[in-house]
């Protein structure tokens, strides 16, 4: 988790360094252009943050999934610990719409299906993300949480 | 560490983990231990078929790809079926690292590739017992 959130402490301090448009923009009726990583970074937040707010719906929905549930909790924790520094408050926290509060289906298999799904498409994500990074480290930072999540995926128990 | 630098290590690891998993299936029973065989014989085609692409990457960037060593030093026993994929996971931690470097030292295609090849190699790694990470590859 340490590299990963360095990685991201750097990102950070590179967009304010070279250009941060967030702290030169003082006009609410403007959105500030993030620097393209922190975009990056914010973006892969923002999905991390829905995902995990669906898998906690979901344990809580059917507690018996709790156990076959928490590594993929554990995971998206650590892929937001490793991202929050990258991410401005102001970006983290108002940029984006509320999300929508996930439902999650009546059975439990299809719940599990769907969640699975779910986590397929942010494994995915991760990976175009990774592609749009700039920084070379950042890419590799994300390409990293998208092959963490294979691996979740495929040793998880039935 | 530029790219063509990068594609050339990562054509250096697949090498050896081609060599590598040639003395594994050699040392393993297809009869007796039926699904290791059938792993290893998976992990060789995949990564005689990522050896191969890595060429082709390195020769269009107007470099020679690098050849593979005559031999390598096989990184722990081989002598039991639970060793054999020892070996197994220590190759491909080592084949995920060198794709997360290939990762950050590209853009692109190669880049796609490479996030690719370190999705597959981060399976392989739990294929063979390694414990799933938060981050592979990146340390």
């Amino acid at each position: 988790m340490a590299a990963g959130a360095a990685v991201a402490a750097g990102l950070v301090v590179t967009a304010c360094s070279v250009d941060n448009p967030i702290a030169k923009d003082k006009s609410p009726q403007k959105p500030a252009a993030l620097a393209p990583d922190v975009a990056v970074a914010t973006s892969a937040l923002a999905e991390i943050k829905v995902l995990r707010a669906a898998v906690t719906t979901t344990v809580s929905r059917f507690p018996a999934t709790r156990a076959q549930l928490t590594p993929l909790l554990q995971l998206h924790r650590a892929h937001e610990v490793s991202l929050a520094d990258a991410v401005p408050a102001r970006a983290a926290s108002g940029a984006s719409p509320a999300p929508v509060p996930y439902a999650v289906p009546r059975k439990r298999d299809v719940a599990l299906s769907m969640l699975l799904a779910r986590e397929g498409r942010l494994h995915a994500s991760l990976d175009a993300l990774a592609l749009r990074a700039q920084s070379g480290d950042f890419a590799q930072l994300l390409a990293s949480m998208g092959a963490g999540i294979g691996q979740q995926l495929a040793v998880l128990p039935p | 560490m530029t790219p063509v630098q990068a594609l050339q290590k990562a054509l250096a690891a697949e090498h050896a983990a081609v060599h590598l998993y040639g003395l594994l299936g050699g040392q393993s029973s297809k009869s007796q231990q039926p699904v290791l065989f059938a792993r290893l014989d998976d992990a060789y085609e995949q990564h005689r078929a990522s050896r191969d692409r890595l060429t082709v990457l390195v020769a269009a960037r107007g470099a020679e790809p690098v050849a593979a060593e005559v031999d390598y030093d096989v990184p722990g026993p081989t002598s039991t079926p639970a060793q054999i994929e020892g070996v197994a996971r220590t190759i491909e931690r080592r084949v995920t690292r060198t794709y997360g470097e290939l990762v950050a030292n590209t853009a692109g295609d190669d880049r796609r590739w490479a996030i690719t090849a370190l999705d597959a190699s981060a399976l392989r790694e739990v294929s063979f017992g390694v414990a799933p990470s938060s981050f592979p590859g990146l340390r």
